[in-house]
């Protein structure tokens, strides 16, 4: 039995290692994919931190899940958006982001959201 | 002579604002955590460097894929935050 696909938005708003955030959405939106659901991902605020290419997590014994994101496109998930304005802010330029993504504007960025059917924020 | 240790990230939370407002000159301001993000934080970067003594702890900035590309901003590690938490008389975690 095949359920019908949803449109579901996961917003990241976190820093990677603060709090275990940027993990638990990863889980879900792999989980969700797993499901046949479309997934988008949004990254804004610190959520953008989470995809610096940079980061070395075993220096803190914490677990490098950034890797992971290169997985995404496996899994079929393939709108991974940016927030233009909050790499801006943080001096980031997309060159430093582990995996290609779709950078947005601010103002955009409800025009998006307003499209899916579901939204979860972490 | 206080140390003050800020966690939180300044994009999200006001506590190295706060501690900005009242640090003396002659205090330490040690960022450990989400706080290693400040370096990247265009406005408080120019106040860091009005201080005499700012302390980053190396692995957090390390993990985050945080470079430190100031000379005024010591890199330390966790044996040395212990000794600094005894150097100066008071630590201060905000």
């Amino acid at each position: 039995m095949s359920q019908p696909s949803a449109t579901i938005a996961i917003i990241n708003k976190s820093p990677p290692y603060g709090c275990s955030n940027g993990q638990e959405s990863l889980d879900m939106a792999l989980a969700l994919s797993n499901f046949a659901q479309d997934v988008s991902m949004f990254f804004i605020e610190d959520g953008v931190l989470q995809l610096l290419v940079s980061q070395d997590s075993t220096v803190i014994d914490a677990k490098a899940y950034y890797k992971t994101f290169a997985a995404l496109e496996f899994y079929d998930i393939e709108n991974i958006y940016v927030c233009k304005h909050s790499l801006l802010e943080r001096g980031i330029k997309a060159s430093q982001l582990c995996i290609p993504v779709t950078l947005v504007e601010l103002e955009d960025l409800s025009k998006l959201l307003s499209k899916q059917q579901h939204m979860m924020s972490f | 002579m206080i140390l003050h240790k800020i966690s939180s990230s300044p994009f999200e939370q006001l506590a190295l604002q706060h501690c900005l407002q009242r640090i003396h000159s002659s205090d330490g301001l040690l960022l450990t955590q989400d706080a290693v993000y400040a370096v990247m934080h265009q406005t408080l970067n120019s106040k860091l460097e009005a201080l005499d003594a700012v302390y980053i702890l190396k692995e957090d900035a390390d993990a985050r894929g945080v470079q430190v590309i100031s000379a005024h901003i010591q890199l330390i590690s966790y044996a040395e935050f212990v000794g600094l938490s005894l150097q100066y008389e008071k630590v201060m975690s905000w």
